[in-house]
């Protein structure tokens, strides 16, 4: 009887916790999404304003930005610093491989960083600065929608986790 | 026959509707209609055991073979 109810417990908190965190993701989608956003922003500034070297640049970006996107910035510049001959796309890219897993990001919004990364320190600073807009105009779109489908959905996840979880102890008691 | 069942079923009813009214709420009427048809496959599944049982203890007592 005991190990039931405790067996009941921990299914509702399993289920409960795992409908938080669904919903946690999606509300940390929008956030990261405008953090990116002010980043390039920074980024742009030092490109545009201060012709800073793209490694110095992405350094200091990295330790100015929010620091949810600050990651992604800070590998870039490790990339550059190891000197290993790759191209700022390349490095651009690695950096990526390595933030993306750890965010709530998806697919379009690793797609849009990705095409970014390609212009990245390949032309002058006019052109730079149009593809940071580009970038920049397409992360507000994409944070536009993850906040309407997280105000839409996170709550559902929440109430979801728990009813799941009190139906499966139902229907198993 | 033990009541548990009753209050089982009741249980599980109550909490199908009122993840059906949330997912209603939300727009998703397609998942709320998935939701209620779980429901009642899971309960039927539940109850039709008794009721073949019933059956059976009826075509014993009146000896209907």
């Amino acid at each position: 009887m005991v190990l039931k109810l405790i067996g009941a417990c921990m299914t509702l908190g399993a289920c409960g916790s795992m409908g938080l965190v669904w919903a946690g993701v999606h509300e940390k989608r929008p956030r990261q999404l405008t953090a990116l956003e002010g980043a390039l922003q920074l980024l742009e500034t030092e490109i545009t304003y201060g012709a800073t070297p793209l490694p110095e640049a992405m350094e200091q970006v990295a330790g100015r930005c929010d620091p949810q996107a600050a990651g992604l910035f800070m590998m870039t510049a490790r990339e550059f610093a190891k000197m290993g001959g790759v191209t700022a796309a390349e490095a651009w890219e690695r950096a990526l491989g390595r933030f993306f897993p750890a965010t709530a990001l998806d697919e379009t919004d690793l797609n849009i960083l990705i095409r970014f990364g390609a212009s990245l320190g390949i032309s002058d600073r006019q052109d730079q600065a149009k593809h940071l807009k580009l970038a920049m105009n397409q992360l507000k779109a994409a944070a536009g929608r993850a906040e309407a489908e997280a105000r839409k959905n996170s709550n559902i996840f929440k109430y979801l986790g728990f009813l799941g979880g009190m139906l499966l102890v139902l229907i198993l008691y | 026959m033990d009541t548990e069942l009753i209050f089982q079923l009741a249980g599980i009813s109550i909490v199908i509707t009122v993840i059906y009214t949330v997912l209603k709420q939300a727009g998703r009427d397609e998942f709320a209609f998935s939701t209620l048809l779980l429901g009642i496959v899971v309960v039927l599944a539940m109850v039709i055991p008794k009721i073949a049982n019933l059956f059976e203890t009826v075509r014993s007592v009146f000896r209907i073979y």
